[in-house]
């Protein structure tokens, strides 16, 4: 049996914060790249919604409010813990992704 | 007063705003996740801890220090130069102004740069490009001021 068998093995699931941990217990970063994927998704989809009102909508304002969700969304995942308290968002994910969040926020305000 | 006289109090001020937000989103989040018992919090990290700490310290300074530029700036007496009138008190408002910018630059940038782990160079690349930014705009500012 593997480590990540046996952690699968030992974790019971009580309740829906168990259910959204329980990606984490094998795959550090599940969250991580789920985050990056919904940061994408809501600046790609921002931007093309602004493309059919101006001809030239703004990439950077775009990536900054994105995120600027996506971390709020993190602070919140990062609230919901297992019964083990095992937290969905990872301390360290948190920080990257706050700290990505910030590169983001810095151009986009700089910019305006 | 063109665009290009404008240049240093835009970075300055952009700046400033930057460092707020940032500081703000750090607080609100670390503020958040005290309340909330969050089990492994920001606030642990040393680096953002650190860094809001020296944020906030720096912002109450900027503040102590454009009270007291422009009660210097509001002192001084205007001298009659050729064609214009000559104020030297904007020389160090801006030197004060510019040393608060250097500083909020300073942590800004290193919370992304110890994070990620980005090479030293390209930090001070982009900590090189600013600062020539705003000598430049500080020497239009001290050019067209005077």
């Amino acid at each position: 049996m593997g480590n990540c068998d046996i952690m699968l093995h030992q974790f019971g699931i009580t309740g829906i914060a168990d259910i959204l941990v329980y990606p984490t217990v094998c795959d550090y970063y599940f969250y991580a790249k789920i985050f990056a994927f919904l940061f994408l998704a809501i600046a790609g989809l921002m931007y093309f919604i602004e493309r059919q009102f101006i001809v030239k909508p703004d990439l950077i304002s775009c990536l900054g409010v994105s995120s600027l969700a996506t971390s709020m969304l993190a602070t919140i995942g990062s609230l919901i813990k297992s019964a083990d308290g095992i937290p969905m968002v990872q301390g360290d994910i948190l920080a990257y992704i706050i700290g990505g969040s910030i590169v983001f926020i810095s151009l986009w305000l700089w910019k305006q | 007063m063109n665009r290009r006289g404008q240049a240093f109090q835009e970075a300055a001020g952009n700046i400033l705003v930057i460092a707020l937000v940032i500081t703000a989103m750090i607080s609100f989040v670390i503020t958040t996740q005290y309340q909330n018992d969050a089990s492994q919090s920001l606030g642990n990290n040393s680096l953002f801890n650190d860094t809001v700490t020296k944020l906030v310290n720096q912002l109450q300074d900027a503040e102590n220090e454009s009270a007291l530029q422009q009660n210097l700036f509001n002192d001084e007496k205007p001298k009659q130069g050729f064609g214009s009138i000559v104020l030297f008190g904007i020389v160090p408002a801006v030197k004060t102004f510019s040393t608060n910018t250097y500083g909020f630059i300073g942590l800004i940038i290193r919370i992304p740069v110890v994070l990620f782990g980005i090479d030293p160079t390209i930090q001070n690349t982009v900590i090189t490009w600013l600062i020539i930014l705003l000598l430049i705009a500080i020497w239009l500012v001290y050019k067209l001021g005077g």
